[in-house]
């Protein structure tokens, strides 16, 4: 069973969280990390509702697409649940699931 | 991190062009891809045999041609099939990296003679098909399965832009007005055909703020280049074109690992390589090719290459300081936007431009220029190359 929530890597010496894993911790060189859960809350760093999408896609367009600044300063790709908005710049949004494909899909905060 | 200085390098010189129309073909891949060789092989006065090495760049071959090998099936079909040929990949800057690797070549001293191509098949693919193949170029695991498409990444990077700097939708569109505008000279370009800021505004949505006119069209094509020691150029061609700098640089592959959503850092260290070995800074520029992969692209790519301060380049743009008769004529091809983006033949058709300016023989000629600049980016940012080029006997 996949969890519900965003996990994230952390250096096991500096605490520095990585997402994408990465094998070497950019700032202390350790190589030892563990996985974490974040909160889902965060920010909307920038978006865009896809029209075309491409063949990977199970999603009905139009559908927005947001770049979510997470609250522990991870950046994340999902999609916005349920509606397609515009101008999402700087709104607040909070995980509402990880759907089967393992898109995060986030709420209006 | 720039080259070794202490290893001496040779001056190198375009002395062969030659480039396919960008469109829709009915020749197969490797047919496009002989067929610019073998333009650019004729119009440098060379013997096939005189050739010592291929690089060629291509991005999709195997998914959207179903072709693999396409170095080698090059040297073979030339029948030069003795010479190493390698195929360079780095998504939309397969043919930049190509051109930089035989300029390399030539330049440390192990070659005389290289022919470098840039080829891409894609119309013969849906566009679901192109749309997936391309998206590639990002990071599909962390990004591009979120439902995120190529020109979606670009509409998150426009949006950015506008909110951080202002830039207006108009300003944007001005690219691509421009680039259309010039497009209409160029016989190899695949959209001849003038369009207005409101053509672009309201065209069909891509990806939103992306629309239909902010992107360069899927096409086929393939260009070529000759290369060889500037010592000897004048043996061959009366008119070389030299290369003065070259820059190649990574960046983030993906938009969550960008310190700026609105710059590629790529961009900037290729082009600060390019200027130091050149001796030529941004205003010393006489034409310029960059890769407008979507309008906002074109924006973005003449800041971070130092022609205007970040947050300049829309206003910059619409006053018509990168029209042909501007101070930074920018994209006097077309740009992908007009001429179409066949991606792996895309570096090489800015080089094939830039020689036919700096020769004054360009069918969108800018006044007697000296110097240009040619600009090719890979995916969402994750590389980039630069190359410097200067007119023989040029005074700059």
């Amino acid at each position: 069973m996949e969890p519900n929530n965003i996990q994230a890597y952390q250096c096991n010496i500096c605490k520095k969280l990585f997402l994408p894993p990465k094998t070497i911790c950019s700032t202390c060189k350790n190589t030892e990390t563990t996985k974490i859960s974040l909160s889902g809350h965060g920010k909307v760093m920038t978006s865009t509702v896809v029209h075309i999408p491409p063949n990977y896609s199970r999603k009905d367009p139009p559908y927005t697409v947001i770049l979510v600044k997470l609250d522990e300063g991870i950046p994340v790709m999902g999609q916005l649940h349920n509606s397609s908005v515009e101008s999402l710049i700087g709104t607040n949004v909070s995980l509402k699931k990880i759907n089967e494909d393992g898109i995060y899909l986030f709420d209006l905060a | 991190m720039s080259q070794n200085k202490k290893i001496p390098m040779r001056p190198v010189s375009i002395i062969g062009v030659g480039c396919t129309p960008f469109g829709k073909s009915d020749s197969s891949i490797i047919d496009l891809a002989i067929q610019s060789s073998v333009e650019a092989i004729n119009s440098a006065n060379v013997k096939y045999d005189d050739i010592q090495s291929i690089y060629l760049g291509n991005f999709v071959g195997e998914r959207l041609a179903n072709q693999g090998s396409l170095g080698a099936m090059l040297a073979d079909r030339l029948d030069i099939s003795d010479i190493p040929a390698t195929k360079t990949e780095g998504a939309c800057a397969s043919g930049g990296i190509a051109f930089r690797h035989a300029f390399l070549t030539i330049a440390l001293g192990l070659y005389d003679f290289v022919l470098a191509t840039g080829v891409e098949k894609m119309t013969s693919s849906s566009t679901p098909d192109v749309t997936a193949a391309l998206a590639t170029a990002g990071d599909m695991e962390m990004e591009m399965y979120a439902g995120l498409t190529f020109p979606g990444a670009f509409a998150m990077i426009m949006a950015s832009h506008m909110q951080k700097y202002g830039t207006t939708r108009e300003q944007i569109a001005s690219v691509s007005v421009k680039n259309h505008r010039n497009g209409t000279n160029n016989p190899n370009a695949m959209f001849q055909k003038e369009i207005n800021v409101e053509d672009v505004i309201t065209s069909r949505e891509i990806s939103e703020p992306i629309r239909l006119f902010d992107c360069p069209p899927i096409s086929d094509g393939a260009a070529s280049v000759l290369l060889c020691p500037t010592e000897i150029a004048k043996n061959f061609v009366n008119n070389p074109v030299n290369i003065l700098g070259s820059g190649h640089a990574s960046g983030p592959i993906s938009l969550s690992g960008m310190n700026d959503l609105t710059s590629f850092s790529a961009t900037a260290i290729a082009a600060n390589e390019a200027y130091a070995m050149s001796g030529l800074r941004a205003e010393d520029i006489d034409v310029i090719e960059v890769h407008d992969c979507f309008s906002i692209a074109e924006i973005i790519a003449l800041e971070d290459l130092g022609f205007f301060n970040k947050g300049e380049g829309g206003p910059a743009t619409e006053s018509g300081i990168t029209a042909l008769n501007g101070k930074y004529p920018t994209n006097p091809s077309g740009g992908l936007i007009a001429k179409g983006h066949p991606v792996g033949a895309t570096g090489i058709a800015q080089i094939y431009e830039l020689t036919k300016q700096l020769q004054g023989l360009s069918t969108n000629q800018t006044n007697d220029p000296e110097t240009a600049l040619a600009h090719n980016l890979g995916g969402i940012g994750a590389l980039s190359t630069v190359h410097i080029l200067g007119k023989t006997n040029g005074t700059k």
